[in-house]
């Protein structure tokens, strides 16, 4: 404890002393949202430009049933993955371009919309009678490159634990930089838009159409992010079993298995020598069930880790937390009173 | 009663597998003809089978274990306790065996295999052993039991390989505490355990998982049948609400969930997402974000505020988790602006974003430090002293939990910072119970546990007691956290209402010693509502209780000095012991005298005698001593009373024509000590009771250790004022043992053996629960005084060797055995001469000898290399080496057994493996030397696993290092003692750094005692024996012979 403090007041030493009025700034700089906790490092929002436009700029043959962009013209999008995509099309195209993209994109004049493993693909309705056919592509990575994903990713509980639930994890970046690699595009040159419309070009791939697809993209990966690695030649349920194989190191019971493996550190990760290298102690205990200690005693905090979970993963009205708090509650103390109840146990020899 | 005699000699050793989610229990046992001789058949065990006394469905498994030349090979706990002789030769390798089994659900797994241990662990064990299988499967079981205890499991989603899903109860192992102890548990299975060949790959995870979630789900769905939520779930359709589908699969019996298969998916992907929040320990795997709640500064303005309205800061860090001393401030993070920090060969990568990630993740467990994320450098949240306890009480190791650090003020959560209650004895000084010598009617008053002292309870923060003003001033306060003297200490309100409901319904007065002790040193928070921080003692109470370390450090007593007419002299701590002894009786408390072998409890006990008769007033009779001892060591005691203590009159009342029923009323009281047995004890009860003792001693009071044993019945309704037990086992560790010890000693000190049962030796022997331990030890400290060999204050007290002899008796197979071959030889000399009758008599002298040793290693009835262990208590030295090795091996200590006779040697390795359950070691001259050097590494690395050693004593006088022995025992006698001492030495030698013990064992009137006492005398004749065998023995005359061989009376026990 006094160590630690020394050390907290050696990291002070080498720096400043904090201005006096540190508590509460009141000027508010643009700030980063908690909830979106690694996103694109200390960037202003960039939509303010498309948030005040409200006159529409293109006048495209309308479209029936097309797909369209969620996102209102004074949101921000709700996913890092979402916000992070727009802001790359926004760079790559020209100011009005981008915004006539934009205009496209609400207005559904994306006809179909296709993510067809490495290739994304959209048939945009624009102002001349045929549609054109738009594509985007991003890098493709190669066996050993994903071999390397996998790999670093089953060492960070984190990354496994989000991804075998479906989820991105926000920071998973962190894995590709080291290994030379992007995961979602972070700059225009990233991704590979082609256009049949004749705005198009080697030199200038942005037109309205490639930025149309492109938000449209940024929005179901927004959704379902896992779909980014479909795009680089890796499928995510590829990446999900290798992940899983990886995690159980390679074994699994007989029985129904859990949807959640969870990983015990220094014990599901630590395969068991086989039957035959083991015969030497074959009747052998290990020496450390000695010391093991199972006393049975309350917990500290009641239900801590129904406390951790927080709010049901469901929706509805149905109390599910209230009553596994209950369950929790019945289940231990019957376990304390089956411990201490003196009729379970025999009486004094003396009588 | 023939048969179940038959059933109980057969060895069985119990082993347990997981298969098919069930627990599969099967036991080896020695068929009744020589298993050897079987050809058993294809594909089976010749010697396993289903355990029929336990109760479960018949089944089989395949298990895949060592064979040799095809046949499955017994176990190691078979080989050494069934006293199955194998061959050195190793397994061939693994094969597919079919066995028969007894399988349990898991819901009944708990129940069976605690009633398997207690029934294996029981005293009158009807030989079943809990063999390495068992073992490992209770102790999953009991990690179960301490999971579900603390709330450790989550309720899970299930997928078969169908797609089918049902909801599960599952141990959450993944923080670091659970994970430590599985890891313990993993990490110890015995690969027998995981033999079965199915889909767990032999993999000790995976089968453990398997096994501690069924068996988690069975006990949460026991407790959750009868359900007050059925209403609740009822009213809901499972087929349209996910949760209720879900929640209806824990509950009950049918876990399955009914559910399309879209709604399945979802519902696994919404379950799948929930749980794995837990396993989110953060953004970083190399720092980790930290909380640091710091006490308020105290107002340099002066204005004081109240302390519920002071205010608390809480700032934020990131830790190192390569190096916990690097900490960075958030404060310094925003000063230092940059992108990347390197500290001290760290690097922190976005130290800004990092903070601000973490602490928004943080926030969703603490919605208070929202109130942070919207400052755009947080460097600190303040909070009312109030959100400040509540932080600390539950958000605290909610956050610790998910992987964050949390530094609270180091007050909190140690006993110095909460309020509790401490019991306050007085009582008299030591000197004022002294009783005035020139006032007869002054004699010093009887006290003991019953007596009645003074007491009250005080209000105590830490060492601080509280007088009731400050007490009220503080309950006052309607504020959790409160200073007193600067100094913040946690007030729960609860405490505050415990503590003045206790207080008010103990005023304090008077109670019976052994009834405050137990409130102040046993009292469970649970009983009295607040913690009990201990007892404060003043005058002879404080002494009683100064000595409870169970040294004798603190021994604050008066130190007698050696009675004047012991034989000898008295080592220091000797002094120190017979000091305490007197002490202890002196005021009425049993006391347990359990130094270790060999520090000489019984010469401690024979000054007590002394001292007692030298400070008596003239006028009293001194009331008679019974010493009650296991048969093996009567001869000890009447040889050591007889050198150390010749004026004290010695009674043994043992064997057929002792002294009984009147007459003995009448005669114990002109004796100063009668030495009995336990066996006795008991059958003579009825007059042994009637005689008015002075004092009862046990010696090897672990013979006690079965509460419910006759003999241990017989012994705590001996009614007298003065109790001593003297023990050299580590009672402290048996608690059974313990519990009779100390019921004998201070009866009822520890309560009824049931209640301590539960309340003690269930928590601390099944779930090794260091609490409750520590609870008992110090209530039990004040009355055991135990002394080893290595302690820094007593190694300086002992000579690098001691020597003793262990008198020893015999049976009466023995004794007639021994009578025969006396009576045939004298009557063959009678008749021959010259070679022939040399012949003759050294003939008979080895038979002697092999009577005394063990009937068996002269009959040859029995064969220990392939046989079945000899009967221990057929020979008197047998026994006694028994107890003896017992007690060294549980002090962790290693012996060394000579004999003289290869043959013995055998029987006594077969006896010994059976009755203590381990590898014997044995070397003798036909042992080839890879195996001997083999032996000698074994036991000289000192695992525990070969504590004993016997050598046959040629084999064992060439140049052999074994300096990892502090016990010697020659089991017979050479007769040289420069032999002997060439063989003690093999322990007693450069290197070794303990004092090394020597037992020669010597059966009391045979001629082995003869031999020693002209070894002793050290006359011409001794010259002559000493160097010379056994030759001068055939030149003496029938006369001579006869008086030397005939067996003296009064030594043979009846009681084998």
């Amino acid at each position: 404890m006094a160590k630690k403090k020394a050390t907290t007041k050696k990291a002070a030493a080498k720096a400043p002393p904090p201005p006096s009025d540190r508590v509460v700034k009141s000027v508010a700089k643009p700030t980063l949202s908690a909830h979106v906790p690694t996103a694109p490092k200390k960037v202003k929002p960039q939509y303010a430009s498309f948030r005040s436009s409200r006159k529409s700029l293109t006048n495209p043959r309308r479209v029936r049933g097309g797909v369209k962009l969620k996102l209102k013209p004074d949101e921000q999008p709700s996913s890092w993955v979402t916000q992070r995509l727009m802001r790359v099309a926004e760079e790559g195209a020209k100011g009005e371009i981008y915004r006539e993209g934009l205009e496209y994109a609400r207005a559904g004049q994306t006809k179909r919309f296709t993510l067809d493993g490495t290739l994304c693909e959209g048939i945009i309705q624009g102002r001349s009678d045929k549609p054109y056919t738009t594509t985007l592509a991003l890098s493709r990575f190669d066996a050993e490159a994903q071999e390397q994903i996998v790999a670093a990713m089953a060492d960070q509980v984190r990354y496994a634990a989000k991804l075998l639930s479906g989820e991105l994890p926000s920071n998973i970046e962190d894995v590709f930089a080291p290994l030379g690699l992007r995961l979602f595009p972070t700059e225009p040159t990233d991704i590979t838009p082609v256009c049949s419309c004749p705005d198009w070009t080697e030199e200038e791939p942005w037109c309205k159409h490639t930025v149309c697809l492109t938000t449209i993209l940024a929005e179901r990966l927004g959704s379902e992010p896992m779909d980014v690695f479909g795009l680089h030649g890796m499928p995510g349920s590829d990446l999900v079993d290798a992940l899983r194989q990886k995690r159980a190191v390679g074994v699994q019971g007989p029985g129904p298995s859990p949807v959640l493996a969870p990983l015990v550190p220094g014990v599901s990760d630590a395969p068991s020598a086989p039957l035959e290298d083991a015969i030497d102690s074959f009747w052998d205990v290990g020496a450390s069930l000695d010391d093991l200690d199972t006393p049975i005693e309350p917990p500290p905090v009641s239900c801590v880790l129904l406390r951790r979970l927080g709010p049901s993963p469901f929706v509805g009205r149905f109390p599910l937390v209230g009553l596994l708090q209950t369950c929790y509650e019945l289940i231990g103390s019957d376990m304390i009173e089956a411990q201490s109840d003196p009729d379970s146990l025999d009486d004094d020899p003396n009588g | 009663m023939s048969d179940t005699a038959v059933i109980a000699s057969a060895t069985r050793v119990i082993h347990a597998n997981w298969s098919d989610e069930r627990l599969h229990l099967w036991c080896e046992m020695r068929p009744e003809s020589d298993w050897f001789g079987v050809t058993p058949d294809e594909n089976s065990h010749p010697y396993a089978s289903a355990p029929d006394f336990i109760e479960g469905e018949s089944s089989r498994i395949t298990l895949r274990i060592p064979v040799h030349a095809g046949i499955p090979m017994p176990s190691h706990d078979m080989v050494n306790l069934g006293g199955i002789e194998v061959d050195e030769t190793p397994p061939d390798g693994l094969a597919e065996v079919e066995i028969p089994t007894v399988s349990i659900a898991p819901s009944a797994i708990s129940r069976v295999l605690e009633d398997l241990m207690d029934r294996a662990e029981s005293e009158d064990s009807d030989d079943i052993h809990a063999g390495p299988g068992v073992r490992y499967f209770v102790a999953a079981s009991r990690l179960v039991e301490h999971l579900i205890a603390g709330h450790r499991f989550v309720p899970m989603a299930f997928q078969d390989s169908d797609g089918s899903i049902s909801g599960r109860w599952q141990p959450w192992l993944a923080d670091e505490m659970s994970a430590r102890r599985v890891g313990k548990l993993v990490r110890s299975m015995p690969p027998v355990a995981r033999a079965v060949p199915d889909g767990h790959a032999h993999d000790a995870w995976s089968i453990t998982n398997e096994m501690l979630t069924s068996v988690t789900d069975a006990h949460c769905r026991r407790v959750l049948r009868v359900e007050e939520m059925e209403d609740t779930i009822e009213s809901a359709d499972p087929g349209l609400d996910h949760q209720v589908a879900w929640l209806t699969g824990l509950l009950g019996q049918i876990p399955g969930i009914r559910a399309g298969t879209g709604q399945r998916a979802e519902i696994a992907k919404a379950v799948r997402k929930w749980i794995s929040e837990l396993e989110d320990r953060g953004e970083s795997s190399s720092w980790r974000f930290g909380l640091r709640l710091s006490e308020p500064i105290a107002d340099t303005l002066g204005q004081d505020a109240p302390d519920e309205a002071k205010l608390w800061s809480m700032s934020f860090y990131i830790q190192s988790l390569d190096d916990e001393e690097v900490i960075l401030r958030g404060a310094d993070i925003w000063l230092i602006n940059r992108d990347r920090i390197v500290y001290e060969g760290l690097t922190l990568e976005h130290p800004q974003e990092l903070l601000m990630g973490e602490l928004g993740r943080a926030s969703r467990y603490y919605k208070k430090l929202e109130d942070a994320l919207d400052q755009s450098e947080p460097i600190e949240v303040l909070l009312e002293t109030q959100d400040a306890y509540q932080f600390l009480r539950e958000v605290k190791p909610v956050l610790e939990e998910q992987g964050f650090g949390v530094d609270a003020p180091a007050w909190w959560n140690s006993p110095t910072g909460r309020l509790g209650t401490r019991l306050r004895i007085d009582s008299d000084p030591l000197e004022s119970l002294e009783g005035d010598p020139s006032d007869p009617d002054a004699a010093p008053a009887q006290l003991g546990l019953g007596t009645l002292v003074g007491y009250h309870w005080e209000i105590a923060i830490g060492d601080t007691t509280l007088t009731l003003h400050e007490f009220e001033e503080l309950a006052q306060k309607n504020t959790p956290l409160v200073q007193v003297n600067g100094q913040w200490v946690e007030i729960r309100p609860e405490d505050v209402q415990n503590a003045i409901k206790f207080i008010s319904e103990n005023p304090g007065g008077e109670m019976e010693l052994g009834e405050a002790m137990q409130l102040a040193l046993a009292s469970d928070s649970a009983q009295t509502g607040l913690p009990v921080t201990g007892i404060e003692a003043t005058g002879w109470v404080a002494s009683l209780l100064g000595g409870g370390d169970g040294t004798e450090a603190k021994l604050e007593l008066p130190v007698l000095e050696t009675p004047e007419k012991f034989k000898g002299t008295l080592r220091p701590y000797q002094i120190r012991g017979l000091s305490w002894m007197s002490f202890m009786e002196r005021f009425g408390f049993g006391a347990c005298l359990a130094d270790d072998m060999g520090l000489g409890k019984t010469i401690q006990m024979i000054a007590l005698m002394q001292h007692e008769r030298a400070t008596a007033p003239k006028d009293e009779p001194i009331l008679p001593t019974l010493l009650v001892v296991p048969m093996s060591v009567i001869g000890n005691w009447v040889k050591e009373f007889e050198r150390f203590a010749p004026e004290i009159k010695v009674m043994v009342h043992h064997g057929v024509d002792r002294v009984q029923g009147d007459a003995f009323v009448e005669k114990a009281p002109k004796i100063d000590i009668v030495v009995t047995t336990y066996a006795l004890v008991n059958r003579d009860n009825d007059f042994l009771t009637q005689v008015k003792w002075g004092r009862v001693v046990l010696d090897e009071a672990q013979f006690v250790k079965n509460p419910a044993a006759k003999q241990s019945i017989a012994v705590r309704q001996l009614n007298v004022p003065r109790r001593i037990a003297l023990t050299g086992t580590p009672v402290e560790n048996r608690l059974s043992e313990l519990w009779s010890i100390m019921d004998f000693l201070n009866p009822k000190y520890l309560g009824p053996s049931g209640t301590f049962r539960k309340k003690f030796a269930l928590p601390i022997e099944r779930h090794r629960d260091q609490n409750k331990m520590e609870r008992l030890r110090s209530m039990v400290r004040p009355f055991i005084l135990r002394r080893v060999k290595t302690d820094p204050e007593i190694v300086s007290d002992l000579p690098e060797k001691i020597e003793t002899k262990d008198w020893c008796p015999l049976t009466s197979e023995q004794a007639q055995l021994y009578e025969g071959c006396v009576k045939r030889m004298l009557s063959d000399v009678e008749r021959a001469e010259g070679i022939h009758r040399r012949g003759l008599v050294l003939a008979a002298l080895i038979k002697l000898k092999q009577i005394c040793n063990h009937p068996a290693q002269m009959l040859k009835d029995a064969d220990p290399q392939h046989g079945r262990p000899v009967d221990p208590s057929r020979s008197g030295k047998c026994v006694r080496l028994l107890e003896q090795l017992g007690e060294i091996i549980s002090e962790g200590d290693q012996a060394l057994v000579f004999t003289q006779f290869r043959q013995m040697g055998h029987i006594l390795a077969t006896m010994l493996r059976h009755e203590l359950g381990r590898d014997i070691l044995f070397l003798h001259g036909g042992t080839p030397q890879g195996q001997r050097q083999k032996m000698i590494d074994q036991f000289q690395e000192a695992t525990g696993k070969n504590p004993i050693l016997i050598l046959s004593l040629k084999a064992g006088g060439v140049g052999l290092n074994l300096t990892a022995a502090t016990h010697v025992f020659h089991f017979d006698r050479w007769w040289n003692p420069a032999v002997e001492n060439q063989a003690t030495d093999r322990a007693y030698r450069i290197g070794q750094t303990r004092t090394v013990q020597v037992h020669k064992y010597i059966v009391r009137g045979t001629l082995e005692e003869r031999i020693d006492e002209m070894i002793e005398s050290k006359t011409e004749l001794a010259e002559n024996i000493i160097g010379h065998g056994e030759r001068w023995l055939t030149e003496l005359d029938t006369d001579r012979l006869r008086d030397l061989l005939q067996l003296r009376a009064d030594t043979i026990s009846d009681e084998f």
